[in-house]
């Protein structure tokens, strides 16, 4: 049978805008984004400024990650990528205060606003 | 997103193992009848109807101990999914809809509304298809195929 070195993970690293959905809800915005592959270390976000920056890269899904066996590639359509996106957030966050999950390949970044970008509801005495 | 190779050219190149792209009839009229759905739902944001719906990516990779397959699902739960196997090959097929955060006003949307999926997968004839098993994680489906050993007879000689 004809077998061949497995790729380096690194081999082959493109890179690609990250496709993103924004959202806002009262006290907060939320950005969600489709990492499949991704794992925690490989993924950074940044906040400067206004500017939020998310970096994140995925090796390539091959059978071999920490194992002895050699596999050789049928056909490849997802290949080891590196995503990356900025932004420019228009509305004040607080930059303490931001979280992120990573779940099932799909990140969500919560932003909570700034205490003078929430609206208020001023009560009539 | 480009796709390098066609699984069909490769299966040119690979004649032991073979991997196509199938939409079932079945699943492209569920798919009209969903989108009609979709069209009326006044939820939906337009924008989200015209993005081309590129469908989840697969890469195919042969052991020597089995075929596995890696396919790319972000948001899918194992519900999503169903695998069966037809006529000696793998039929995947799923839907997941990436559901809007409660409460939430959509600023700004760049990811599909849902994604689905329906490919079969042929394999040589060493696959052990009900060996199949299958695992998702962080947005990535595993499935791997075990390959069975051929049989060995040994044919004693005799003297004479």
């Amino acid at each position: 049978m004809h077998t061949s070195p497995a790729p380096s993970p690194t081999s082959g690293l493109s890179t690609a805008a990250l496709p993103i959905d924004l959202y806002e809800q009262e006290a907060a915005l939320l950005l969600v984004a489709s990492l499949p592959g991704v794992s925690r270390e490989d993924l950074e976000i940044q906040l400067e400024g206004e500017h939020l920056s998310i970096s994140a890269t995925r090796h390539e899904p091959a059978p071999t990650a920490g194992e002895d066996v050699v596999a050789t590639p049928i056909f490849r359509e997802l290949d080891a990528v590196r995503w990356t996106r900025t932004l420019r957030l228009r509305t004040p966050v607080q930059a303490d205060a931001i979280t992120a999950t990573l779940e099932a390949g799909v990140l969500t970044v919560t932003l909570p606003k700034a205490e003078q970008a929430r609206a208020r509801t001023i009560p009539v005495t | 997103m480009h796709r390098p190779l066609s699984p069909s050219l490769l299966r040119r190149r690979d004649p032991f193992f073979g991997a196509f792209d199938q939409l079932f009839a079945q699943a492209a009229a569920q798919a009209q009848a969903q989108a009609q759905a979709q069209a009326q739902d006044p939820r939906r944001d337009p924008r989200r109807e015209l993005r081309p719906a590129g469908g989840p990516r697969v890469n195919g990779y042969r052991t020597d101990e089995a075929y596995v397959l890696v396919v790319e699902l972000p948001g899918f739960s194992t519900e999503d999914l169903e695998l069966k196997i037809e006529d000696g090959t793998l039929l995947l097929s799923g839907q997941a809809r990436l559901a809007p955060p409660d409460q939430a006003r959509a600023l700004h949307l760049e990811r599909p509304g849902s994604i689905r999926l329906a490919r079969r997968f042929s394999f040589a004839e060493d696959a052990d298809l009900p060996a199949t098993t299958a695992r998702l994680k962080d947005g990535l489906l595993t499935l791997t195929v075990p390959r069975t050993r051929p049989a060995v007879h040994t044919i004693p000689v005799q003297a004479g």
